[in-house]
């Protein structure tokens, strides 16, 4: 069980260091959060391959994080003696996995437990072709034909291969459609049931097939070149077929589903394929699953079906999921989401327990709104929400949506929401109501995860009104009129009692009026506030 | 239990190893440990020819024993900076004796000196307060030593700290033939050397970490040249007597001495191996000789040793008690042989062998 993954300047990543749990982990984040590259990380760790290929053969110079390249040559650029930037990407195993042979101290924390480490660093054997490159004139990109890469366990011995204890299955949302059939992960996931017996028969079977056309078949056919080329050239020309290593029977193997080319069959199939492969193969050949957007390609129906076969698949495999799902993500439990921002992470650790059993109980989708959305506005209630809309598009001339600002409804829990927040290092505004109270009292109760410029509070001083339909009365107190007929308030009824007995009713008609009302200035604070996010 | 087998030269000691890695349901991870490449390479033959795929046998060097499972993993235990980067191979004193700390044990380039690696082995052992022995736990069920009598100094206490763990351990050696050692600078358990060793083994079997099995039959030499090997030994160290269970019968059979002037028609007529003392010995001109130290792990039909001033002694005067070292060297050039031991001396009639004439 990986227990502690570390990740040091690989792609997105400039430092991250996260906590996993057994079984499944959701992992969840914006487009470029990293969420992908932590699942490659894993599995490039895992497998000394990526893609199929060795780590060797696909090494170059965008593997290394952005920013840090940019700092490296900004600092050459000062004649500052910097180091080359290296990428470290480590797994630690609970101390008491298998394999043990692979425990020992080397990695980064001295942790005595079994784990792999990859390091990619500069090779010191070229230390003056690398000086070379750097006193040139060379662009900011860094010389990776002089690096090394280290691929061992943390008992200090290097890797050639993938220790046979560690299987992988990878089930990405990428569809194949190329004629050689199936990916690397998958044809090893089928090559899984293919005993050693049958593998040695099959083996025989087809280079006996293969030497049977040449004998054959060729023969005839190398008779007839001979016979026209011996005035060119003294030696025999001819064609066999191929007997070399790469024409191993397993390349040459091409899955099926319902007797369709398993590259011709859906992509919502395909990926169901995969996932019904990893779950067969037994939990021995394969303790660790990493599964990317399972929700793409697939109807609601299959997406119901794939969740409860990864619910079955994580139990005793530890289990990667990227998702975007909110569905996926409500369905598998809160209480197992990693969330990435910005290469990043938040874990639900790191907050406080009520918040966490808080946000286990709300439906995933709101969760998950606030966690990808670039701009946030947490509001009270469904009334709030609409009015914000409304005002803000007053001002603005376009929707919050539009402008990538998600409004969301906390109810009067946006401390909990602010927590969040905080712990994502998300922009917030949140909109309450004053409740008899000061606006600095309620700024003091959330000081600790508010900082101007980023988290903000915003409410109505106290002497307007406790909730927001005073507070729409008090800046629309010079057309108490208009107000009346927007929210088709009767003559006879006191309006702030008529508005908040149909708080939901009121919104829609101030919403969809075609007047224009006046805002409570707090509204318009926030709005100012968020479009300078 | 733990179990030391102790047997002669010729006493099937590799093939009860080999035996050993075929025991069993076949889930076993069983890791055999030798002190000679050539031990290695003869183990790593021999199971694939018996074609053992029923438990996972690994075979490593004693040297790489120590450096992949104690050194590699907790070196930071004891030098919490200390690059590894491999073995450096010591004959003799070395280069580090005089040093402090970490340069006592690796060279510049982080290779461990082979001489200090057994103590080096052992403190980081003792650092990791258990864990150097938990891993190996988790990764072995059982680990066989072979040559076992070659260990000296700290890998004594290695050994002991491996006897205490739940793995199984079997150690299979002859301490008659204590020629070689992994160290010659290591001062650690100094009155178990050579010969002595025997005195170790019988301790940690009376404090109840393990059991001595003492085999007595060789199925390689013939009785005569098995009592003659017997008779090198030191008396007091009660070495048990041999017996042997090699019972083919040759046109030349037994212990010999031959005379310089004979020696080329003995060679001719019966294609020794020849052994001597180092390459400063006098041998028959035109000939090749091996040397005692390299002479170990050897079969042979015949063997003619030229012995040494002091073998000659010996020779002459069975009451003369060699030097131990001497004595090992001297049972273990003698035990290669098959069917016949010849020496070659000056002055035949001086000696009570018989003397072979053309």
């Amino acid at each position: 069980m990986i227990r502690r993954i570390h990740i040091q300047n690989y792609r997105t990543f400039k430092r991250l260091d996260l906590k996993l749990q057994d079984g499944l982990n959701i992992i969840v984040g914006n487009n470029e959060a990293g969420k992908s590259t932590l699942l490659e990380a894993i599995s490039l760790v895992l497998n000394g391959r990526i893609n199929g290929r060795f780590i060797v053969d696909e090494f170059n110079p965008y593997w290394f994080n952005t920013d840090i390249v940019k700092e490296y040559f900004e600092a050459v650029d000062r004649d500052d003696d910097v180091p080359l930037p290296f990428i470290l990407i480590e797994l630690y195993f609970r101390t008491d996995d298998q394999p043990q042979k692979l425990r020992g101290r080397n990695n980064k924390f001295r942790e005595d437990c079994p784990g792999i480490s990859l390091r990619i660093e500069p090779d010191l054997e070229y230390i003056n072709q690398i000086k070379t490159y750097l006193s040139s004139d060379h662009p900011p990109v860094l010389p990776t034909e002089y690096y090394q890469i280290i691929w061992r366990g943390f008992d200090g011995t290097p890797l050639n291969k993938r220790p046979y204890e560690l299987r992988t299955s990878v089930i990405d949302g990428h569809t194949i459609r190329s004629t050689r059939g199936i990916d690397y992960q998958t044809r090893q996931m089928l090559c899984d049931y293919i005993d050693e017996k049958d593998s040695v028969d099959l083996s025989v079977a087809y280079r006996q097939s293969r030497y049977q056309l040449t004998a054959t078949m060729l023969s005839k056919v190398n008779e007839r070149i001979k016979e026209e080329t011996k005035t060119v050239s003294n030696h025999d020309l001819g064609l066999q077929m191929d007997q070399s290593s790469s024409a191993n029977w397993e390349t040459n193997v091409v899955p099926h589903v319902d007797s369709v080319p398993f590259a011709m069959a859906g992509q919502g199939q395909q990926v169901l394929m995969k996932i019904a492969l990893a779950l067969k193969s037994s939990q021995e050949k394969s303790n660790y699953v990493i599964i990317e957007e399972p929700e793409n390609h697939l109807s609601h129906t299959s997406l119901t079906h794939i969740v409860s076969l990864i619910d079955k698949l994580s139990s005793g495999r530890q289990t990667f999921i990227a998702t975007h799902s909110s569905y996926v993500l409500n369905r598998l439990g809160l209480d197992r989401l990693i969330l990435l921002h910005k290469g990043e992470k938040a874990i639900f650790d790191d907050l406080s327990q009520d918040t966490t059993n808080y946000f286990k109980k709300q439906s995933g989708y709101d969760t998950l709104r606030l966690v990808l959305a670039r701009k946030l506005v947490i509001v009270e209630g469904s009334s709030d929400e609409m009015l914000f809309n409304r005002a803000y598009y007053d001002i603005v001339g376009r929707y919050p949506v539009e402008d990538e600002v998600d409004v969301i409804t906390q109810g009067t829990r946006n401390r909990r929401a602010l927590e969040l927040c905080h712990v994502l290092d998300r922009s917030v505004a949140v909109l309450r109501d004053a409740d008899k109270q000061p606006p600095e009292h309620w700024k003091e109760k959330a000081k600790d995860y508010l900082k101007d410029g980023v988290r903000e509070m915003f409410m109505g001083s106290k002497e307007f009104g406790d909730t927001l339909e005073p507070q729409i009365i008090y800046a629309n107190q010079d057309r108490e009129g208009d107000l009346k007929n927007i929210v088709e308030c009767p003559d006879d009824k006191d309006l702030c009692g008529f508005m908040t007995s149909n708080k939901t009713e009121y919104a829609w008609q101030i919403a969809s009026s075609e007047i224009n009302i006046n805002y409570p200035q707090y509204f318009l604070d926030a709005i100012e506030f968020v479009r300078n996010l | 239990m733990n179990k030391i087998i102790l047997a002669p030269a010729g006493g099937h000691k590799t093939q009860s190893i080999i035996e050993l890695c075929h025991l069993g349901t076949g889930s076993k991870n069983i890791l055999i440990v030798t002190y000679t490449t050539t031990g290695q390479t003869v183990i790593e033959e021999r199971l694939w020819h018996n074609a053992c795929f029923k438990n996972q046998c690994h075979v490593i060097g004693w040297y790489s024993f120590l450096l992949k499972h104690f050194v590699y993993p907790y070196v930071f235990d004891l030098f919490p900076e200390q690059v590894v980067s491999g073995l450096h191979f010591v004959e003799g004193k070395g280069p580090s004796q005089y040093k402090r700390g970490a340069k006592r044990y690796f060279d510049n380039s982080g290779r461990a000196y082979s001489n200090n690696i057994g103590k080096l082995a052992y403190d980081i052992a003792r650092c990791s307060k258990g864990a150097c022995v938990e891993r190996l736990e988790g990764i072995y069920d059982e680990i066989y030593f072979d040559e076992v009598q070659d260990l000296v100094g700290n890998d004594l206490e290695i050994l002991e700290l491996l006897l205490k763990s739940k793995i199984k351990i079997i150690a299979v050696g002859d301490v008659r033939q204590s020629i070689i050692r992994t160290s010659r600078t290591d001062r650690k358990n100094k009155k178990y050397i050579g010969l002595k060793k025997i005195q170790w083994f019988r301790e940690m079997e009376s404090s109840g970490l393990c059991e001595i099995e003492e085999r007595v039959s060789t199925w390689r030499c013939n009785q005569e040249i098995i009592d003659f090997a017997d008779s090198i030994l030191p008396k007091d160290l009660q070495f048990p007597n041999t017996e042997s269970l090699q019972d083919i019968e040759t046109d030349h059979d037994g212990v010999f001495v031959v005379s310089w002037i004979n020696l080329q028609s003995y060679l001719d007529r019966y294609s020794p191996e020849c052994y001597r003392h180092s390459v400063a010995s006098k041998i028959a001109e035109g000939t090749e000789a091996i040397n005692f130290g390299q002479c170990k792990g050897k079969t042979v039909a015949r063997v003619l040793i030229y012995p040494t001033k002091q073998m000659k002694e010996f020779l002459k005067n069975r009451d003369f008690r060699l030097k131990d070292q001497s004595a090992s060297s001297f049972y273990v050039a003698t035990t290669r042989a098959e069917y016949s031991v010849a020496f070659v001396v000056e002055n035949p009639e001086e000696y009570q062998i018989a003397e072979w004439v053309p």
